[in-house]
């Protein structure tokens, strides 16, 4: 530097002043340099230090004295040094300067350095030396190496996302979508980034919509999930269950909505087949319920007048009946009587859907048990049946049919008791962690394994006809009423010797406690 | 012994022909009256209004129900306090109850066999004697 560049002064100036402010500009112009962070180097044309600053000496860990006059090289990375070497060769051609990134050694570790470098010549543009201001740039790149892999990694979950994804300007445009966003939607990606999220949403959301935004926009939520119907291009609807939320920069400024969209099309159609298959179903079930009651009412009807009228056949024919006529009249009486029995049963087969859809109450299973005896008071009398019961719960159901259920029970227990010894009947219960098991063992028949599943299925019957009250219904209403209660109906051996057990598992119901 | 007059509205001839024989077993010694539509009932009940009959109702009857009937009598200043029976083959817990509700005097559920009246007659005529 020859010249001071803050005295513009056209006054004459001794030489020894001269040479004095020629100092002085060089230590402040040595100042600048050694005072700042970035590396200053010299090197001549060999390759050798000329001069280092402070910063590039502290980067190196070694003195000026050591640096200067020594080669440049050992302190650029082999793999660099070729292109080191063309770039200093480049410097000494027009425009003399120019830029460079290499891996410098600064202790023992390689940093990437970024590099000005230029020629310094003379007037007669003879090269000097070459001049090089660099500086450290390795955290640098480092972060932005980590931004754009964790940039490509963003674009990569959302691209490939198993879910339609968008990120929607504060105004409703699309600014990002990903590709099942586009299938979702059926929108071409230059299409769908010139419009807004109000353009394709089915207009009962649009408002609804728009309020969640403005709920996220004034940060009364976080986020936001909602069905949401939306038109496909091709205009039919498509369903979308949608997460929202909303990004904001440093200062909490919104930037912009990130949605994610999970597409519920099928889900919704099923879900509205299936609602449409219930009320159908519903509407069947009612109808078969009605249909059956009104078969077993008109069917009962006639024979009813059967049973009426052969009975005052037989009291105008009494003095022409003979024994045989009596044993046909016999028959036609103990068949009406059976065929009234099973339609009664059917009856209350087909109308316990009914029934078991009534609110359920508690029901004291002793009280029950009680009634089911009195209701079979003269087949308990006629057998001489002796019921035995410990202590019952108190459990949640419909007292009519908890009735029925120990009543088919026991009924079937004299109905196939062993004709050498009195019947014998015991109902025990005992509780589990979350129902109650209970045993209705007797003394009888008892029921081989192979047909203790049979048993349970309608009209099914082991032994041969004996009497009209059996109609093979009774089981398998038994087993109707244990499962819509959600419990369920076997067969073991009886502990009395001879006969069977049935059992059941009835779920317990926290109101029971009470 | 059942000694009022009966007005019996019941659409099934068979039906009719068990509860007149077994009335008569029973020792009935009134008239009994019978129509076949609920209709001509209330028209026989206007012109036997001085006669205090008792009404045997069934409930299936075509035109008006038997549940119509009774709610027409107990509607009726001149005959609301007449006694209506309800013998009906049903067994629908929902017909007991609307019986009730309209103020039949009780339900009888037909017997299957013409044994079975007797009770209901025995009840019948207890009731009367009570009157």
């Amino acid at each position: 530097m020859s010249h001071s560049w803050f005295e513009n002064s056209t006054q004459e100036i001794s030489s020894e002043i001269l040479l004095e402010r020629l100092r002085e500009s060089e230590d402040r112009y040595r100042g600048l340099v050694e005072s700042q962070n970035d590396l200053i180097v010299r090197i001549d044309r060999l390759g050798h230090f000329t001069f280092v600053n402070d910063a590039y000496c502290r980067k190196l860990g070694l003195s000026r004295e050591e640096l200067l006059g020594s080669d440049l090289q050992p302190y650029v990375h082999p793999e660099d040094r070729k292109k080191v070497l063309d770039f200093v060769r480049g410097l000494s051609q027009p425009p003399y300067r120019g830029i460079l990134e290499h891996r410098s050694l600064f202790g023992t570790q390689w940093r990437l350095t970024l590099w000005e470098g230029y020629a310094i010549r003379n007037r007669k543009g003879k090269i000097l030396e070459f001049q090089g201001v660099g500086r450290d740039i390795e955290d640098q790149r480092r972060m932005e190496l980590q931004l754009k892999d964790s940039e490509e990694r963003f674009r990569l979950t959302f691209e490939n996302a198993p879910i339609a994804m968008c990120i929607v300007g504060l105004d409703g445009q699309y600014l990002q979508v990903n590709s099942r966003f586009l299938r979702f939607g059926g929108y071409e990606h230059d299409e769908i980034v010139r419009m807004r999220f109000q353009d394709i949403t089915a207009e009962r959301f649009c408002e609804s919509d728009s309020l969640a935004r403005s709920k996220l926009l004034s940060g009364e939520i976080s986020h936001y999930s909602s069905e949401k119907q939306y038109i496909h291009k091709l205009g039919h609807s498509v369903w979308g269950q949608i997460s929202v939320s909303i990004v904001r920069d440093i200062n909490g400024d919104p930037l912009y909505f990130v949605s994610q969209v999970q597409d519920i099309t099928e889900l919704k159609q099923t879900l509205q087949q299936l609602q449409s298959k219930t009320r159908e179903l519903s509407r069947s079930n009612e109808e078969l319920e009605q249909f059956a009651f009104v078969v077993a009412h008109d069917l009962r009807e006639p024979l009813r007048m059967i049973s009426s009228f052969i009975g005052l056949m037989r009291e105008s024919l009494e003095r022409h009946f003979d024994e045989e006529s009596l044993e046909y009249y016999q028959i036609v009486i103990e068949s009406t009587k059976r065929l009234d029995q099973m339609i009664k049963d059917l009856l209350a087969f087909c109308t316990l859907d009914r029934t078991s859809n009534e609110k359920r109450g508690l029901v004291d299973l002793n009280l029950s048990l009680s009634h089911a005896r009195l209701n079979l008071k003269p087949a308990i009398d006629e057998s001489g049946a002796e019921i035995e019961s410990e202590d019952l719960p108190t459990i949640l159901g419909h007292s009519a049919l908890i009735t029925a259920l120990f009543q088919n029970l026991i009924d079937n227990a004299i109905k196939y008791r062993r004709p050498s010894e009195p019947v014998r009947i015991k109902i025990t219960a005992t509780a589990n962690a979350d129902e109650w098991i209970f045993r209705v063992e007797d003394n009888g028949k008892g029921i081989e394994p192979a047909f203790r599943k049979k048993v349970f299925h309608i009209f099914q019957r082991l032994n041969p006809q004996e009497n009209c009250r059996q109609t093979g219904i009774g089981l398998s209403l038994v087993k109707k009423i244990i499962e819509h209660s959600g419990g369920k109906v076997w067969i073991e051996d009886s502990k009395m010797g001879s006969g069977c057990a049935f059992c059941f598992s009835y779920p317990k119901s926290q109101q029971e406690s009470i | 012994m059942i000694t009022r007059d009966i007005l019996l509205i019941e659409d099934r001839m068979a039906d009719a022909k068990l509860i007149q024989l077994s009335l008569k077993r029973y020792g009935f010694e009134g008239e009994l009256l019978h129509v076949t539509r609920g209709f001509d009932g209330l028209k026989a009940m206007a012109s036997w209004k001085d006669r205090q009959p008792i009404v045997l109702l069934d409930l299936n009857l075509p035109g008006l129900s038997g549940h119509e009937v009774l709610r027409e009598i107990r509607t009726n200043d001149e005959m609301k306090d007449v006694p209506v029976f309800i013998m009906t083959s049903s067994c629908d817990p929902q017909d007991f109850d609307e019986s009730i509700e309209n103020e039949a005097n009780w339900f009888f559920t037909k017997p299957s066999q013409i044994e079975g009246y007797c009770e209901i007659w025995n009840r019948i005529e207890t009731f009367a004697a009570g009157k």
